[in-house]
């Protein structure tokens, strides 16, 4: 019997192998299932989605109200419900949506706005505006209501933390995933990596990259590193909304810990970030926080939430 | 000198062939060792892990599956003991209890389809030729494709999904869900002619 035909539904089915820790998870589960004798496995419970779902929803009660209850009159950073697609379908469709952008490269001396607006559990919502030439080498910001402006020597400003270096650190990556991504694996962006894994430090290594590079990459690159990115297992993408409180997608990789790189909707450039905790801490941060007076926070409180737009702009202190 | 073509292909199928059918021997001495040594449930478990959740996260997306899929390889331990290895392999006796534990969930998989068919309300990218649109084309039939099983019903689901995605034959599905291997023909065929009509109206040609 030919059942081709029915291979069409195969695209359906493009999640890359699962994660090493899930997988690992699951062996330890079962064993522990034959180590407790007289152990009887539960039935199945809730569907898992709706119950995840159950949890979000929770969770967004928990942090509007630590928002509220910390100066904060707006929720901000809200998660919202878990999204039923899987990271590399949502990828792929940011892939096909970027591709068709336009590629427009500013010149090293054009000046860009960025407005942030940056959450804090425990703190004031703050909004910044910083000025900064793409090839960061002036930038200016308001003081006391003053313009003060900063010029840096030319070498050190076009490193892969101004937006031009960065822009450029990504336009040169190889255009094929496995390559791509070997290529990050080697990038160096000084981050604590949670777990020490390669998957971990590419993922760490291109939320760095897209973030210092406000102007994004060359569509056609873009395209290429999102579907480099459907190649890393275990990568998680839910609904949450940004520092602003706009809904936005929020991609992680729990190996890398709780902290979203937050994706628009329907444009799928990067507008935030955000970072949950996990409520594990070590003895020493439990008597550090209890000395400093620090909070602790509980797992899946939004501990802290960025939201990011760039405009071109004429010159510094123009909007 | 090359070997003739027809020659190399008749070799690699009957090597293949050994092949599985020496996995499937191992896997059903696997099992069969797991009924006095737990641990030896874990080369099953190392062997068919990955391609029973990559099945359940097509499904139910990926959330859904480290959990289910694990669920489900502690659901085939318990029933190890039932494992009758003359009444087929391992794999299809994998897919069919992850099918039981996705249909305890059908309206988290329906919501998971739809969801996916809204992935591509926008139009398509232009049409110039590279390779990343190359590599979404398939991508873009998705939202289609997604919306047409939610048409199926869940049994119909099953077996197309089992086809689609575990490559099972008829009679590996018949075994996998304990349904004659008519029923899964008759289902395929219901399938099918759903499946025809809804991706014409979309203008994707179903091949015969």
């Amino acid at each position: 019997v030919n059942d081709t035909d029915l291979q069409m539904f195969q695209p359906l089915f493009t999640e890359p192998e699962p994660a090493p820790q899930v997988v690992a998870a699951g062996r330890a589960r079962l064993q522990h299932s034959y180590q407790r004798p007289g152990f009887r496995l539960p039935r199945v419970r809730l569907p898992v989605l709706a119950s995840l779902g159950v949890a979000a929803t929770a969770t967004a009660v928990v942090v509007v109200a630590v928002g509220t209850a910390a100066t904060n009159p707006q929720p901000r950073g809200g998660r919202g419900a878990t999204l039923h697609l899987s990271a590399s379908q949502v990828l792929l469709t940011a892939a096909r949506t970027v591709a068709s952008l336009p590629a427009a490269q500013p010149s090293p001396r054009q000046w860009l706005l960025i407005r942030s607006v940056e959450y804090q559990a425990g703190a004031k919502t703050a909004t910044s505006l910083e000025w900064t030439t793409f090839n960061g080498v002036r930038s200016a910001y308001y003081q006391a209501g003053k313009l003060v402006m900063h010029s840096a020597p030319v070498p050190a400003a076009i490193t892969g933390g101004s937006p031009m270096g960065a822009y450029d650190v990504l336009r040169k990556l190889p255009p094929y995933p496995r390559a791509l991504l070997a290529a990050l694996g080697r990038v160096s962006a000084g981050q604590v990596i949670a777990d020490g894994t390669t998957q971990a430090r590419v993922w760490q290594n291109i939320v760095q990259l897209l973030w210092n590079s406000p102007v994004a990459a060359p569509s056609k690159q873009q395209a290429e590193i999102f579907l480099a990115l459907t190649k890393i297992p275990g990568l998680r993408v839910e609904r949450v909304n940004d520092a602003l409180g706009k809904p936005a997608i929020g991609l992680y990789l729990p190996a890398a810990g709780h902290s979203d790189l937050l994706l628009d909707p329907h444009t799928y450039q990067v507008v935030g970030r955000l970072s949950i905790s996990n409520g594990r801490y070590t003895k020493a941060e439990r008597e550090m926080a209890r000395i400093k007076k620090f909070t602790l926070y509980p797992a899946g409180t939004i501990t802290w939430s960025i939201a990011r737009s760039t405009t071109p702009v004429s010159g510094p202190g123009q909007s | 000198m090359t070997a003739p073509p027809e020659i190399y292909l008749e070799t690699g199928e009957r090597l293949a062939e050994q092949r599985r059918l020496g996995s499937d021997v191992e896997d059903a001495g696997l099992i069969a060792r797991s009924r006095h040594e737990p641990d030896a449930f874990t080369g099953i478990y190392d062997r068919y892990f990955p391609v029973i959740h990559r099945y359940v996260a097509g499904r139910l997306g990926p959330q859904a599956a480290d959990d289910l899929a694990a669920e489900a390889f502690l659901v085939a331990f318990r029933k190890r003991d039932r494992f009758d290895p003359e009444r087929g392999t391992v794999r299809p006796w994998l897919f069919g209890i992850a099918t039981n534990l996705v249909a305890q969930h059908r309206r988290a998989e329906v919501r998971h389809f739809r969801a996916l068919a809204r992935t591509g309300a926008e139009p398509a990218a232009e049409s110039h030729e590279n390779r990343v649109l190359t590599a979404v084309t398939a991508a873009r039939l998705q939202p289609q494709l997604a919306h047409a099983l939610t048409l199926l019903s869940q049994q119909e689901r099953d077996v197309v999904l089992l086809v689609a995605s575990g490559e099972l034959s008829h009679q590996e599905i018949a075994t996998a869900l304990a349904i004659p291997n008519g029923t899964v023909r008759s289902r395929l065929s219901r399938a099918r002619k759903t499946l025809r009509a809804a991706l014409a109206h979309e203008g994707i040609p179903a091949s015969e």
